[in-house]
């Protein structure tokens, strides 16, 4: 008993200082940001206590509305493409042998461009003057020269996330075909045994097994949403005629463009919240999968 | 002996936070012993604040080309230094300043000297973050021989709390090999410009080069030059004095009319949107446009003589309504604004206004392609082999500074919130996403919350 509760003191000395740092320089900010959601504030002034008025505010607010629906749509996105294009190429990888690395290590090569130069790299080729519109052009194809889609109201949020799950798919393939090389082969084995087809086995045996993976891919993806920033930022900030606004880039233009800290602050503790509920929300369906498996 | 170097460890991590920590503190305490405000004979005798510390004032300012920073060096800083051997001065130039500057400032730090838009003045000076000018002001005679509205520009409360360092009167500048091509001189009135847009377009041209994407602050330049040419200064002074609103005929009609011209075309195919104003000002040099919003500093400063191989010049915006002169507006381009709790405040005036004071120095600084500083300059101060771009650019906007009527540019006269709202609403007027009306009542709120803010037009 003794030797436990050194133990834990020892721990908690490790522990300390990194949290001491973590206190000052992440929690104390983040929760400060509870007491200015409920005041006025320029980021300059004395904040002044102005009750519920952010949050009134909010409901009416047409940009943080526009942005909620563009961050569920983002949301939707990357739970969808990158989640079919890693499993989808991880499945075909694992049965291709020891050619599989260099599969993988070429799909995983995005991943390790910085969002700032990804994302400057496809501003250029998203131009209607240096991009893929004039490649057409030259082409003599008419019919796509106009393809701008940065400046395309209709479009410009799906060219932003275009580039991100560019970015991030390969994590995902890389992600999944660890999750297959832990199912047990012997599920496999007697699945053929019993005559099952491919489609079978994918949906009786694999997704089953790796349904741990996908759902906490869930959650990574949609904390990932409602934080979403580089891409849109580097490649629109939020334009045009706020087509790409989703919650970051209108908190930040809100709070440091705008300079009305006090409502940004309440613009974020309204996105932490949501953030969190569907997390728990998440985390609920993954324990319940766990329990079924 | 694991154990120990354990103990060691974290002991060690322990004690290095709490050092960062105090350090922290002692810093503070040092701050708040120094003098915070000297009195102006100080600024004349710096030997006075010369106890053999070595001092530092560090500005930052936005991110300019190294050539631009090479002036300031050269013109501004060395002189200085030579005087003041005892002071370091560090320049910075960064990305995204305004942000940047208010989270520092905020938070008690910053920079001694920073860049700053004098729309922004009024929040720095409420706080109490900018220092004073105004015991500098007739120190230095600065009303002598500054612009009276540029140190207008830099007023909170009757007081001025910055410094104006330089000034500006919009422009368009033409391609005027194009339009020889076009067979089309430059345009004066509404109905030569719409006559030029409309035959550019059918050459496969584009009739004015911009592109904001990313950048919504440009938008501020369109719709100068549409209320400064279609409702003119007077109207605009009416309306940042609240004397009129933002559904005054003449405003909404100039709105209406830039909406009108972005859908016909005119402003860069309706792909503005889509590109960079680096990349708006490549067509333009690649002579693919006949226009560019853009002014003077964009053949002072940005542009390297030379870089356009084709015959240019810059005018007025052309009059956009019957009986509305083709007109620019002037504004303060730049101000400098100076932390309040900067430990040598006298040297910081004294570092700018030894520059702003002497015309000769100032003349060679802008031949080298520095902004246009807060006061005039004789011609005879101007070296010889300055090159022709830059005299070309100088007497178009002398001309237009002096012209009979000027209209205000919104990052120099317009309230902060109301500039803000417009510039990051405009393109949904474009785009359709927002009807004129509605994003004219929003305008008008906000203007209104302005004034109730305490706002005051220094036109």
């Amino acid at each position: 008993m003794n030797g436990l509760i050194k133990k834990k003191i020892k721990g908690t000395c490790f522990i300390l200082p990194a949290f001491l740092v973590h206190l000052v320089i992440v929690l104390i900010p983040a929760c400060s940001m509870f007491y200015y959601a409920f005041t006025k504030w320029n980021g300059l002034n004395e904040p002044q206590f102005n009750g519920l008025d952010n949050f009134r505010r909010m409901l009416t607010d047409y940009d943080f509305l526009f942005a909620l629906k563009n961050n569920v749509i983002w949301m939707s996105i990357f739970l969808i493409v990158p989640l079919i294009l890693g499993l989808g190429m991880a499945l075909i990888f694992t049965k291709i042998g020891k050619i599989q690395l260099l599969f993988r290590s070429l799909c995983f090569l995005p991943y390790v461009v910085s969002a700032t130069v990804a994302g400057k790299i496809f501003s250029i080729f998203y131009s209607p003057y240096s991009g893929i519109g004039s490649f057409f052009e030259q082409l003599g194809i008419r019919g796509l020269a106009d393809f701008a889609p940065l400046g395309n109201e209709h479009q410009a949020l799906y060219a932003a996330a275009f580039v991100d799950n560019w970015h991030w798919w390969g994590f995902v393939l890389v992600l999944m075909m660890s999750a297959l090389h832990q199912v047990d082969a012997a599920l496999y084995e007697a699945a053929q045994l019993e005559g099952a087809n491919s489609w079978q086995i994918l949906k009786n045996v694999t997704l089953p097994q790796i349904k741990p993976t996908i759902v906490s891919y869930f959650v990574f993806v949609i904390i990932a949403a409602f934080t979403t920033f580089d891409y849109v930022w580097i490649m629109t900030q939020g334009g045009p005629a706020g087509a790409t606004e989703v919650f970051s880039t209108r908190i930040y233009k809100t709070t440091f463009i705008n300079f009305e800290a006090g409502y940004g602050s309440a613009l974020s503790l309204s996105v932490c919240l949501l953030a969190l509920s569907v997390y728990f929300i998440l985390k609920l369906v993954q324990k319940r999968g766990r329990e079924q498996l | 002996m694991k154990k120990w170097i354990r103990v060691l460890l974290t002991a060690m991590l322990t004690v290095s936070l709490a050092a960062g920590c105090g350090a922290q503190a002692e810093n503070n305490a040092e701050k708040q012993d120094s003098p915070q405000v000297q009195t102006g004979q100080d600024a004349q005798s710096p030997n006075v604040q010369s106890d053999g510390e070595k001092k530092e004032i560090n500005i930052t300012w936005t991110n300019i080309k190294e050539s631009q920073q090479q002036v300031w060096q050269d013109y501004v800083i060395k002189p200085f230094q030579e005087k003041h051997p005892d002071v370091t001065v560090n320049f910075q130039g960064i990305p995204d300043l305004q942000n940047t500057i208010r989270v520092q400032i905020g938070a008690g730090a910053g920079p001694d000297m920073f860049y700053m838009d004098s729309i922004d003045i009024p929040d720095f000076a409420s706080t109490g973050h900018l220092l004073n000018i105004e015991p500098y002001r007739e120190q230095y005679g600065m009303d002598d021989f500054m612009f009276d509205w540029a140190i207008d520009s830099t007023e909170y409360k009757g007081e001025m709390y910055a410094l104006p360092h330089s000034v500006e009167a919009t422009a368009m500048t033409y391609n005027k090999t194009l339009l020889d091509q076009l067979g089309k001189e430059v345009p004066k009135t509404r109905q030569d410009f719409v006559d030029i847009c409309d035959t550019a377009l059918s050459a496969g041209l584009i009739p004015i080069s911009f592109g904001y994407s990313g950048e919504n602050i440009l938008l501020t330049w369109p719709y100068e030059h549409y209320i400064t040419c279609y409702a003119g200064g007077e109207k605009t002074a009416q309306l940042l004095k609240g004397e009129i609103g933002f559904d005054d005929p003449d405003i909404k009609g100039a709105f209406a009319l830039l909406k009108a011209d972005w859908d016909a075309g005119y402003i860069n195919d309706k792909k503005s949107g889509a590109i960079k104003n680096d990349e708006a000002r490549t067509l333009f040099t690649n002579q693919k446009a006949v226009f560019n919003f853009e002014g003077p500093w964009l053949t002072l400063v940005d542009t390297p003589p030379g870089t356009w191989e084709f015959e240019w010049g810059q005018c007025a915006w052309p009059s956009m309504k019957d009986g509305m002169p083709a007109a620019s507006a002037i504004t303060l381009g730049e101000a400098i604004g100076i932390n309040a709790d900067t430990k040598y405040p006298d040297l910081c005036v004294e570092l700018m206004m030894d520059f702003y004071m002497n015309e000769e120095r100032c003349a060679q600084a802008v031949a080298a392609g520095f902004s246009t500083p807060a006061r005039s300059i004789d011609a005879s101060n101007y070296p010889e082999d300055m090159p022709e771009q830059i005299r070309k650019t100088l007497d178009v906007q002398d001309q237009n500074m002096n012209a009979e009527s000027v209209g205000y540019a919104p990052w120099g006269f317009y309230p902060s919130k109301t500039a803000w709202f417009l510039n990051d609403n405009l393109d949904k007027v474009f785009y359709d996403q927002m009807d004129l009306d509605t994003f004219l009542i929003k305008a008008q709120e906000c203007l209104e919350q302005d004034l109730a803010d305490g706002y005051v037009f220094a036109g």
